[in-house]
């Protein structure tokens, strides 16, 4: 099977989890852009059509996640672009689903979580 | 409303005394940390609201502070796991290993935080004192936020000729001049930070100066609140009680701690502390 990794964009506020996730997404040879905010977010978006996966914080300045999945979901070329939650909120899943995301990723995350789902929606099958 | 809040407590019990002590003291300012059943944390602030000089109702004011827990602690179980594999470039290994401490030090200034919280609201915190030199102390702590100056690109000027000694508890001294640099290397956008040691007439004088994003007059009361903030600050750590808990120990010591700020124009903070023992 061979497969072509879309480009993940990370969303969260904290440079450090961006630092990490990042590195750790790079050694499994993907490609990451990031953003501390849903105002960068969708500016980036709105940009770049290989973004095939965003990993999203819910808590973040100016614009958080909620707000960012709304305007995701209202504009017809983003809105079926995954969007995978990252929350410390015991009740990640249930809040996930409520905003229209399409999996959640609970922190403190695990690395074979993120892995997983990553590859399961960044990495598409070619024909 | 307050039966909803108390059903998503982890101890409602505490809570419920707590709101019928200051129903039953409506002068009363107070503060906790809250933490709920689906895990999150939040930081509770309360305090009388006036017209004119009558007590017309209380203020209650709830903020979420969950990921100033479970940021460092995800950025760690990552790195962490990450490590444990062996095919991890050594430059990538070393910016994990950077990232472990740093986010060591952020969980620890959160569980500090708490500890500390619960110490001021139950009157508690303990002093020990003995002499102490304010020079020494800001050299002291200067070197220790070394790192943190690094990350905030601000230069730090130490003015401190002479022995500044006086009879205070050198840990609560110590958390006095690391909550003042520690805010101005996180507020001041990379610009020289300027501090200076003094003493006149038996009075110590600590002056922290930054030129980074000022504080506004209508945000000066705010600042010294307890969770109080101007701005809000990104990868922040512990539950913004640095400021609180300056004026707190200065004021313990019949001590003043003042700022002078213009918005956009940087903040001075003067904390003024009497040498000799209290009487």
């Amino acid at each position: 099977m061979t497969g072509r990794n879309h480009t993940v964009l990370l969303v969260d506020d904290d440079p450090d989890i961006r630092e990490i996730v990042t590195l750790v997404l790079r050694l499994n040879n993907l490609s990451v852009v990031t953003a501390s905010d849903g105002v960068e977010a969708l500016e980036l978006l709105r940009g770049a059509p290989e973004i095939g996966l965003v990993l999203l914080d819910l808590m973040m300045p100016r614009m958080d996640g909620g707000e960012l999945l709304r305007a995701l979901k209202g504009d017809p070329m983003l809105a079926a672009t995954p969007v995978v939650v990252m929350s410390g909120n015991r009740n990640a899943a249930a809040m996930a689903t409520k905003l229209g995301a399409d999996a959640c990723l609970s922190k403190p995350i695990e690395i074979d979580d993120l892995t997983g789902i990553v590859t399961r929606f960044a990495t598409a099958e070619t024909t | 409303m307050l039966q909803f809040v108390l059903d998503q407590l982890q101890a409602p019990d505490a809570f419920l005394a707590q709101v019928r002590t200051l129903y039953a003291s409506p002068e009363r300012e107070s503060f906790d940390v809250l933490r709920f059943k689906d895990g999150r944390v939040f930081e509770r602030y309360s305090r009388p609201q006036r017209a004119r000089f009558a007590i017309i109702g209380r203020v209650w004011s709830f903020r979420d502070v969950t990921e100033r827990e479970r940021g460092p602690l995800s950025s760690i179980h990552l790195a962490a796991q990450t490590l444990q594999r062996t095919d991890v470039p050594r430059a990538e290994r070393q910016s994990m290993l950077d990232l472990i401490t740093r986010e060591d030090r952020r969980l620890a200034r959160f569980v500090e935080d708490l500890v500390e919280i619960t110490n001021i609201r139950t009157d508690r915190l303990r002093f020990e004192d003995a002499d102490v030199d304010l020079s020494e102390i800001v050299r002291e702590i200067a070197s220790r936020l070394a790192p943190d100056r690094a990350r905030s690109r601000s230069t730090l000027s130490i003015e401190a000729p002479a022995p500044v000694v006086g009879h205070w508890d050198r840990f609560r001294l110590e958390e006095v001049v690391d909550n003042l640099v520690s805010n101005a290397l996180k507020f001041g956008l990379g610009n020289p930070i300027e501090v200076s040691v003094d003493a006149h007439d038996g009075r110590a004088r600590l002056n922290v100066a930054d030129r980074g994003i000022g504080v506004s007059p209508t945000q000066r009361a705010a600042i010294f609140r307890p969770f109080g903030r101007a701005v809000s600050a990104r990868n922040h750590a512990g539950l913004d009680l640095g400021l609180f808990i300056v004026e707190t120990i200065v004021t313990r010591y019949g001590g003043t701690v003042e700022v002078e700020s213009r918005k956009g124009g940087g903040s001075c903070f003067i904390v003024q502390l009497p040498q000799a023992r209290a009487a």
